[in-house]
């Protein structure tokens, strides 16, 4: 059997203010899988990313990362550390916090500095993730002068140059114009068809659709509401509508009127006849 | 369901006699002029010319060289040839003198009163009076310092006051022509070495976040207007200023934790790193070779010719 990238076991996460974060959330994460983290705004799915990758630990239950449990002490230091961070990229939802460099080349050379290669490879690296997601116009600028967009766009190259196994990303397509939507969905699709284990939180069902082999759904209580296919969970209205990812949609047509919950996805299905 | 007085448009207030809050609107004035300056200065440090083409690296180390050599200079017109060498070069580079030198003028003030002015009386540097500024019968105590009862200006003192003006306005004159012909982020990696990447690294997000908190700062304000019908009073205002201080400092720890969560996520194990990019071409060796001469002629000009003179 094929050792999982992520289990993580009945974790609980409370806040130091003693919010809830996440309830009881067990989620195992298969090498090369993509798996969507689904749900309405603070249900937990942040957390949820936040604790696989280490930046914040479990309050109760545990989340294991290639076989070893995380924890503050084994990735404060040493090589299991060095190896996590070198294989675990994350995308935060708040590109600002992300990007801390003073220009958009440093940025992305930040990461592959890390690596200890040599100085030669890194302006490769950097080079080629500018010329891959058309960042060379603005090389030498301060992310702070950056759109939305441009800012997501250095965010992941910086993501890309370190070349990590696991990709998890926060909200990717939050603040993104369609077209640059659909630019991160094919991103996707070719980091999928590369091996890569893709780990998307997002409440976007298109995003969802197109990307997950898997997706898991948090409710708003910060318990996992379901998991599954894409496909069968899209589909399942009733689901939806308990998690508040599509709404009740009232409006009348041709003298009737209709109710029937709504969201932007093929899943608006009613007979107006 | 909305409420039914939704509905009614109340009618527009007469506006009150305005209650201006000075300090505030200061404070956001001096907010937005600093991101000007910056924005400027960087288009100055993009310009094409002489100074702007160097190396960051080089052009720190000559003219930290030229400041060294300003020290070592007891004479006014070395001074001023070394002065003269500067603002050479900064014509060379595309910088309005006027903007230099209104970059350069604003200190002196302050320099001559706190600096020169004691250091031209006789109290402190006794010689040959040449103004006498008063004099009394009893003498006069400023706390523990007793003055003498006739104050003046001497000789020697006044040649120290203005070697002590012109070292610094000479001293400034280089470093804004540093400034104005590098850019930010070059200058900062310039000082990058082994010993001093925590502080490079630190200086440098420093800048990165300014703007971020500028750009709030004046977000709440804008909002703040555009939700304003009427001005509360004072002391509301002054509550106002003080939560949004209080919102500020809260909201910056809140980014320090997120940024500091990125840069682990990113492989930062408590090491700086940074890749800095060092050239010595031809322009930078003519550069140096000009700094040299120029520091070597001043010198020379100041030891030998110049040698016993007091000026």
């Amino acid at each position: 059997m094929v050792r999982p990238v992520f289990r993580a076991e009945s974790v609980f996460y409370r806040y130091p203010d003693g919010r809830l974060g996440l309830a009881e959330a067990s989620l195992t994460v298969a090498p090369g899988e993509s798996v969507v983290l689904l749900g309405a705004h603070a249900s937990g799915k942040s957390t949820l990313l936040h604790l696989l990758a280490g930046l914040m630990f479990p309050s109760e239950g545990s989340v294991e990362a290639f076989g070893t449990v995380l924890t503050e002490s084994a990735l404060r230091d040493g090589e299991f550390a060095r190896a996590f961070r070198q294989r675990v990229g994350v995308l935060f939802q708040d590109t600002d916090a992300m990007l801390f460099n003073a220009t958009v080349y440093d940025e992305i050379a930040f990461g592959p500095l890390q690596l200890d290669l040599s100085e030669l490879d890194v302006r490769r690296r950097v080079d080629e993730m500018l010329k891959l997601l058309e960042l060379r116009a603005v090389a030498q600028q301060s992310p702070h002068a950056l759109s939305g967009g441009e800012k997501k766009k250095v965010a992941l190259a910086v993501l890309l140059a370190v070349s990590p196994e696991v990709l998890l990303l926060d909200e990717p397509t939050a603040a993104l114009d369609p077209r640059l939507q659909r630019w991160f969905v094919e991103l996707a699709e070719e980091l999928r068809g590369m091996g890569k284990t893709l780990v998307t939180s997002t409440h976007d069902l298109h995003v969802a659709e197109e990307i997950a082999d898997r997706v898991v759904v948090l409710g708003e209580d910060h318990r996992i509401a379901a998991e599954g296919p894409p496909l069968a969970i899209l589909r399942d209205l009733e689901l939806l509508l308990s998690v508040n990812l599509v709404h009740e949609h009232a409006h009348i047509h041709d003298g009737v009127l209709h109710i029937h919950p709504h969201s932007h996805l093929h899943v608006h299905e009613h007979d107006h006849h | 369901m909305l409420p039914s007085w939704i509905a009614e448009s109340a009618a527009p207030r007469p506006a009150p006699v305005r209650r201006r809050v000075p300090f505030l609107e200061r404070t956001l004035r001096h907010s937005a002029e600093v991101v000007q300056h910056v924005v400027f200065a960087e288009r100055a440090a993009r310009r094409p010319g002489f100074l702007q083409s160097l190396d960051a690296r080089v052009k720190l180390l000559s003219i930290l060289a030229l400041l060294v050599a300003a020290t070592f200079l007891h004479h006014l017109p070395s001074l001023w040839l070394l002065g003269a060498f500067a603002v050479s070069a900064i014509a060379l580079s595309r910088i309005e003198l006027g903007l230099l030198f209104n970059r350069v003028w604003w200190m002196l003030p302050a320099v001559f009163v706190i600096v020169a002015l004691p250091a031209a009386l006789n109290f402190v540097t006794p010689g040959e009076t040449i103004v006498t500024l008063f004099r009394t019968e009893e003498g006069i105590r400023v706390g523990p310092v007793a003055l003498p009862r006739e104050v003046t200006i001497t000789r020697q003192g006044a040649a120290a006051a203005a070697l002590v003006i012109t070292r610094v306005w000479v001293g400034v004159l280089l470093t804004v022509a540093l400034t104005l012909t590098t850019r930010w982020q070059a200058l900062v990696k310039a000082c990058h070495t082994s010993m001093t990447a925590p502080f490079v690294l630190i200086l440098s997000m420093t800048y990165r976040y300014i703007f971020l908190l500028l750009r709030v700062v004046d977000d709440m304000h804008l909002a703040k207007r555009a939700r304003t019908i009427s001005p509360g009073s004072l002391a509301a205002e002054h509550r106002w200023i003080g939560g949004r201080v209080a919102y500020l400092f809260s909201r910056s720890r809140q980014l320090t934790d997120r940024v500091y969560a990125a840069m682990l996520a990113r492989g930062y194990r408590g090491e700086a790193r940074a890749l800095v990019e060092s050239r010595f071409g031809a322009r930078e060796a003519l550069w140096t070779v000009a700094c040299g001469a120029a520091i070597v002629g001043v010198l020379a000009v100041d030891r030998v010719l110049l040698g016993d003179l007091l000026w």
